[in-house]
């Protein structure tokens, strides 16, 4: 400490009378020393605050990165004292109020403008390329919309069909399908799939759930695969991860573009059957699509300026498995919910079929002779979303007109799992966190299964779609 | 049963000293039977021995008296009927262990990891694999597998860098490979069809070995795994496995960086033990994370390590396989002190995307610590082969049919229900006693309690010993007796002395 002993003066005692003190603490370059009578004013770097990150602490000589800690230079600091009074003759520092590590200080807040060691961090800015004044609105996968499904309605132009209520149908040959085609063992196997998913995989007591969808959907389409014997057309079609999807259209004034690396998607061989027949097509044109005034079509779209209008499908010409079939959605990373997934859903395939038709028909604005289709399933926490997706148009810029059309079907629970808790295994909280947030990972047994094969029924219908045909 | 195994917690390792000892009365309760070990009457008309059985002594800490404590937990640890319950007892310690991982980065690790695991390695692929009948879709099936490299190099829109990495890629490959191998295959092979296949799941595996023990931690990309378990690939007792050469590497594992860790040990082979599915087939593993082979060629010239690239692939391919099969093992009931009786066999696939390297492994033995254990495990290894040569103009150039043929047989390898017992014959636990608290008071008995179990010194003594009061003060008649009072005697023991309320 400081504080010295007048009794026992420490410190060593120079030829000239002077006792030179010893401080732990380092002196400040501003302090004089002085002869005689004279005061010392020792400057100390408390009474200055400056801009400088200089750390004046006791233990000094460290220096903040104001990056790292922005928020300790923003809060208020109060200079204690000036240090005065210091007698140097007795060769003491007299620190009438030493009160040791904690003292307080104010200083002015750290100002970034002024800073020098501030980083020069500009955005590019109008002397890229890339820039262009319109700014175009990204709809990318972590995107989540304000409205739902009415947004992503609007945004793709298309109507809901089959409605009801809340949630849709699929259309009638899906279903079909999915009851004449029966996989061998699949209630046993899926019941299995599902245990297993929830149990197995780690030792830590329960698995997280990123694994478990992963590996709920990866034994649905092994599962499925299984039937590959009777319809070998099924290997016609291909499973890839990771594709990388662009597609940009203009609606109304805005331009949207839909980028990004999605789930899992199914490609095939050939082209899946439109659902709907042209008589439907044309009926879509008196349909008005529902408003969402007072919010703006493009809410939570990411908007950019630097941006290049090229549509791209995710693979290069000449790929064998050139069409989308159906793209698989987990709840992966982000919660989402139901309304965001089925507009990422939508979304995704609208930009799929988007690319492809531009690809074929070229980039005019036109209403397509074949309507392009394609297909969505999202699996969250084993409640099973689904779509049917059919790009009838590419003029989306004005309201009017043939709509394209969406078939959803929400809220399918495969299972319910639930499973007793042990309450009193609460895991103490480690103190390094900051949070103390008790997890709660004992569980006592496996608990109820309640399994639903319907929506197994309507899985195996998208998954065949294309191959046979419901009469089978 | 745990607490008891707890209570004789072994020191196994030789070199520790202890400087504990158990309570004389502690290691006698472990000892004592319980009521139903009682000889009836029948049996007891057999010639019952003088004198107790001449063992080391429970409470000293001689060589002996410490083997025989250990053989005494391992006897009750193998008498314990689930396999859950067996792991959970042998692995209750924090033990130094050295931590072990599938690929070794130092120059010749593989005859170490052979050392360590006891591993033979024949340079050439089973009969019973390179017999698997081929299916007649051999063509499509590598029409196929020619367009998923093409979709993967050629076709695939993968710009950033993370994509482009030679591991990722790799994985990316494997698992669409996999997945499409699995898919086209599967209906003229029934285990597939119920197969599960697993992505990442983690591996551990650990065991003593002569001095120390080893703990394997490892992650294999994929995993396939069937309900019966693969047919084995050489007898237990042929040549190879008794015969065949082990490279010996005395020193410490110090010297090849690898490091001991505290650790709670554990033995995980991909899926907990209530898993339905518990037998491995398939691992696929891609080995560019650690291992570049530009890299290697790069050095080849330099220092002429040219062969260490393989040589690593098969240690990784070693260590891998041993680690599941022995911990599959474990799953079964058998330990490092009750060994195999049939053999466990998996299969690997090594790869980088376009070299692929297969390997079988049959595990004959757990028991690596005893040093005259004429079994060894065997790994039939075959070297690596290019898939394709390159892509050119959106072609496949030198595509090698032979690989993908092995690649088939690998998959296609059947599996079969097992036909000897599932799991080691149950082990009764008899502990030589010294004495049973049970049975009638002979002389030699009652020495035997006296000595081990004094506190019931007074309750075991023939003569009912009568205590006198010494200062009786009744506190009705408000006044201190006296000592000249002989009626009042006090018949019960000590209330003071802890006694043993507990089962036998």
């Amino acid at each position: 400490m400081l504080t010295m002993n007048v009794s026992r003066p420490s410190g060593l005692l120079l030829k000239s009378g002077f006792r030179l003190a010893l401080c732990p603490r380092p002196v400040a370059t501003s302090a004089v020393m002085c002869k005689g009578e004279e005061r010392v004013v020792r400057k100390d770097i408390r009474d200055n605050p400056s801009n400088h990150p200089y750390r004046s602490d006791w233990q000094s000589g460290q220096y903040y990165d104001p990056r790292n800690f922005r928020s300790e230079f923003l809060k208020p600091k109060r200079i204690k004292y000036d240090y005065e009074d210091i007698e140097c003759r007795l060769g003491t520092w007299f620190d009438p109020e030493n009160i040791g590590w904690s003292t307080w200080q104010f200083k002015r807040p750290f100002d970034w403008n002024e800073s020098p060691l501030r980083d020069e961090q500009k955005e590019p800015g109008p002397e890229d390329k890339n820039w262009h004044d319109k700014p175009v609105h990204i709809f990318h996968p972590f995107t989540k919309v304000l409205e739902g499904e009415k947004q992503g309605l609007l945004l793709t132009k298309s109507k809901w069909m089959q409605k009801e209520g809340d949630n849709g149908t699929l259309p009638q040959h899906i279903t079909d399908l999915g009851n004449n085609i029966t996989i061998p063992d699949h209630e046993e196997r899926v019941r299995e799939a599902i245990l297993y998913a929830h149990e197995h995989d780690t030792q830590d007591p329960m698995v997280s759930r990123n694994q478990s969808a992963q590996y709920m959907l990866s034994q649905l389409l092994f599962m499925c695969s299984t039937v590959t014997g009777q319809y070998p057309e099924l290997l016609d079609r291909r499973v890839v991860d990771g594709m990388d999807v662009t597609a940009n259209w203009h609606r109304g004034e805005d331009l949207i573009q839909t980028k990004g690396k999605i789930g899992t998607m199914m490609l095939s061989k050939s082209p899946l059957p439109p659902f709907a027949s042209p008589d439907n097509i044309a009926e879509t044109a008196d349909h008005e699509l529902e408003s969402i005034f007072p919010v703006a079509r493009i809410i939570d779209l990411q908007p950019a300026n630097i941006y290049t209008t090229e549509d791209h499908t995710g693979f290069l010409d000449g790929y064998s498995f050139p069409h989308m079939h159906t793209l698989f959605l987990l709840n992966i990373d982000r919660a989402a919910r139901r309304r965001h997934m089925t507009v990422k859903m939508m979304m995704f395939a609208h930009a799929n079929c988007l690319a492809r038709a531009r690809k074929l028909y070229g980039d005019t604005e036109m209403d397509l002779p074949e309507p392009i289709t394609a297909q969505g399933v999202a699996m969250e926490d084993g409640v099973f979303h689904f779509l049917v997706y059919q790009l009838n148009t590419t003029k989306l810029r004005e309201d009017g007109g043939v709509k394209n059309m969406v078939w959803l079907d929400c809220d399918n629970r495969l299972y319910n799992y639930m499973y007793l808790m042990d309450h009193a295994a609460n895991v103490w909280p480690l103190k390094k966190r900051k949070r103390w947030v008790k997890h709660n990972k004992k569980r006592l047994e496996v608990g109820l299964l309640e399994y639903n094969p319907d929506v197994l029924k309507k899985f195996v219908g998208m998954y065949m779609n294309g191959v046979a045909s419901g009469n089978q | 049963m745990a607490a008891l195994i707890q209570n004789m917690r072994p020191y196994l390792v030789v070199g520790k000293s202890c400087s504990f000892t158990w309570p004389p009365n502690v290691l006698a309760r472990t000892c004592m039977t319980s009521p139903k070990a009682l000889p009836s009457a029948e049996t007891g008309q057999e010639k019952r021995p003088l004198y107790p059985p001449v063992v080391p002594s429970l409470t000293s800490n001689s060589e002996a008296a410490k083997k025989y404590k250990q053989e005494l937990i391992r006897q009750k640890i193998a008498s314990l009927p689930s396999p859950k319950d067996k792991i959970t007892a042998l692995l209750q310690q924090n033990r130094k262990a050295h931590m072990l991982y599938a690929l070794g980065r130092r120059y010749n690790v593989h005859a170490y990891q052979q050392w360590v695991t006891r591993t033979t390695v024949v340079k050439q692929l089973p009969e019973s694999v390179t017999d698997v009948p081929v299916d007649d879709r051999f063509e499509q099936v590598k029409s196929q597998v020619m367009d998923l490299i093409l979709q993967e190099r050629h076709y695939m829109k993968r710009n950033d860098n993370k994509w482009r990495e030679p591991y990722r890629f790799g994985v990316v490959f494997t698992k669409e490979l996999a997945r499409l191998l699995t898919t086209a295959v599967s209906d003229g092979v029934p285990h597939l069809a119920t197969a599960n296949i697993i992505h990442g799941a983690k591996v551990e595996y650990c065991w003593p070995h002569t001095e120390y023990w080893c703990q394997l931690l490892d992650q294999p990309d994929i995993q396939i795994l069937t309900h019966h378990p693969l047919p084995q690939y050489c007898p237990m007792d042929s040549a190879a496995s008794i015969n065949g050469e082990v490279p010996v590497y005395e020193w410490s594992p110090r010297h090849l960086a690898i490091f001991e860790r505290t650790r709670k040990r554990t033995i995980f082979p991909g899926f907990k033990i209530e898993s339905p599915i518990q037998c491995g087939h398939t691992q696929f593993r891609v080995i560019s994370k650690g291992m570049s082979r530009e890299k290697f060629h790069q050095d080849l010239r330099k220092d002429k390590t040219g062969d260490q690239l393989e040589l690593r692939i098969m240690g990784s391919a070693v260590m891998g396989l041993f680690g599941w099969t022995a911990a599959q093992a474990f799953y079964i009931g058998f330990t490092w002190y009750q060994d195999l009786h049939y053999p466990i066999t998996s299969q690997v696939v090594l790869t980088d995307g376009r070299f692929f390297t297969f390997g079988c492994y049959q595990l004959n033995t757990l028991s690596l610590q005893q040093e005259d254990n004429p079994r060894r495990n065997v790994l039939f290894f075959q070297e690596s082969q290019p898939l394709y040569d390159d892509i050119q103009d959106g072609q496949v150039v030198g595509f090698n049919d032979d690989v993908l043929r092995t690649l088939l047989q690998v998959l296609g390898n059947r599996t079969e229900p097992l036909q000897t017992e599932w799991g080691p014959e149950p082990v009764p636990f008899n502990p030589p006693t010294r004495f049973n608290y049970h049975l009638g008071d002979t002389q030699e008995n009652l020495f035997f309690k006296k000595m081990y179990a004094p506190h019931l010194r007074k309750d075991l003594s023939s003569e009912r010993v009568v205590r006198k009061l010494k200062n009786f003060k009744d506190n009705r008649l408000g006044k201190n007796i006296g000592s000249g009072v002989t009626d009042i005697y006090q018949l019960e023991s000590n209330p003071s002395v802890r006694k043993f309320k507990g089962e036998d």
